[in-house]
């Protein structure tokens, strides 16, 4: 589990709708975000 | 969640959403359920294994998620067909700009969660704090 401090989420790499590639350090660049994790869509 | 986004908002972050379906089901929830909001997917599951969540049957098939269950079925929330990973649980995180987090939670078992209003208190307070960063 990443705790207070961590910078591995860095790493990661999304899509968006369109089903690009988004590397998680362009969703953190503008500014702190609140990210959810859904269990699913449903 | 999204109940708060403008506090979220106030407080100087942005609410983003991350999925775990294909690219057909995260429009679709955005389009259902937060058309206002930023909406990302995970098929690979690797952000959520980053992040250290918790999969397999026993942490949704637990009596421990029935109290969340009944609180869902009365604020009128019903479960739809899974569109994702059937037994993968999810988390929260607030992230800084240059990605660090900041606070996470991590789902034990399906409904268990944080309350928006905890995760807005808590950006509050983390949020201008200097961060100890760890790699």
């Amino acid at each position: 589990m990443l705790i207070a401090g961590d910078s591995r989420l860095a790493d990661g790499v999304v899509l968006d709708l369109e089903g690009h590639e988004v590397p998680l350090t362009v969703v953190f660049q503008h500014g702190p975000v609140v990210l959810v994790w859904l269990r699913h869509y449903g | 969640m999204r109940g708060v986004k403008n506090e979220i908002e106030a407080a100087g972050a942005r609410l983003v959403f991350i999925g775990n379906g294909n690219t057909a089901f995260a429009r679709h929830f955005k389009e259902t359920f937060v058309p206002d909001c930023e909406v990302l997917t995970d098929p690979s599951t690797a952000t959520y294994a980053l992040l250290g969540t918790r999969r397999g049957l026993w942490t949704t098939w637990t009596p421990r998620s029935l109290p969340a269950t009944i609180r869902a079925l009365r604020h009128g929330f019903r479960q739809s067909r899974t569109q994702g990973h059937a037994y993968l649980q999810g988390g929260v995180a607030i992230v800084d700009a240059i990605g660090v987090v900041r606070w996470s939670f991590v789902s034990r078992f399906a409904g268990d969660h944080p309350s928006p209003e905890y995760v807005v208190a808590t950006l509050r307070r983390v949020i201008g704090k200097p961060a100890a960063v760890q790699t």
